[in-house]
């Protein structure tokens, strides 16, 4: 019986602690964010956006921070063919609460990924996010009027 | 129309779209040619998507019907 005991404690033990700290296990934390760019126009996108406009989109870290708090994963099918994307984009690195390293962007059109250190991408969408800076939300599924 | 490359590239608007194929362009004007004469739409209403949308401005960029 005390056996058992032990080994359902390690168990649960072991279930608490090795999360990889992803958006699919809900617990993605950013520890500390550094920007890189911030207002930034990328040209890789079609459209009116101009870099004048891009300029108005800086971010703030707590911005930032709250971005990956509230948003969810996407597909890369979602994210590169179905959600409105924008040239207006902010980006840098991060670290989680849980250590791991990775390389982010966050644009106006509320699309964005983290590249983390071991190679690991995910893409991100956030239509929770209130902050009034980005493009109106619309989720999959959505249609503008 | 096809897929942009390379996708090695983990930031897709980063990626280029590869050209289309002889095989693409011909069914792509089969395709526009059925929809002008089917529905009636004229040619000059018929339009590459990052055209009228935020798009990858290399998708369907070498395109010709």
């Amino acid at each position: 019986m005390v056996k058992l005991f032990l080994f359902f404690s390690l168990l649960i033990l072991s279930a608490c602690t090795s999360g990889f700290n992803t958006k699919e296990d809900g617990k993605l934390i950013v520890e500390s964010v550094i920007f890189e760019s911030n207002g930034s126009f990328s040209g890789d996108i079609s459209g009116n956006e101009t870099e004048a406009v891009c300029k108005e989109f800086v971010l703030s870290e707590d911005e930032g921070k709250n971005f990956f708090l509230q948003s969810r994963v996407a597909t890369e099918r979602e994210y590169t063919h179905d959600l409105l994307p924008s040239n207006c984009f902010s980006g840098g690195t991060l670290t989680t609460s849980q250590g791991r390293l990775a390389t982010w962007k966050i644009d106006r059109a509320r699309r964005g990924y983290l590249i983390f250190a071991d190679g690991d991408v995910q893409y991100l969408y956030c239509a929770d996010c209130t902050e009034t800076i980005y493009f109106e939300a619309c989720d999959i599924g959505c249609t503008h009027e | 129309l096809g897929k942009g490359l390379p996708l090695s590239e983990p930031d897709p608007d980063k990626r280029i779209y590869e050209a289309l194929t002889p095989e693409q362009t011909i069914s792509l004007k089969w395709l526009v040619q059925e929809i002008q004469t089917t529905l009636g739409v004229p040619l000059n209403e018929v339009f590459r998507h990052p055209t009228v949308s935020y798009k990858n401005k290399t998708e369907a960029a070498a395109a010709s019907w």
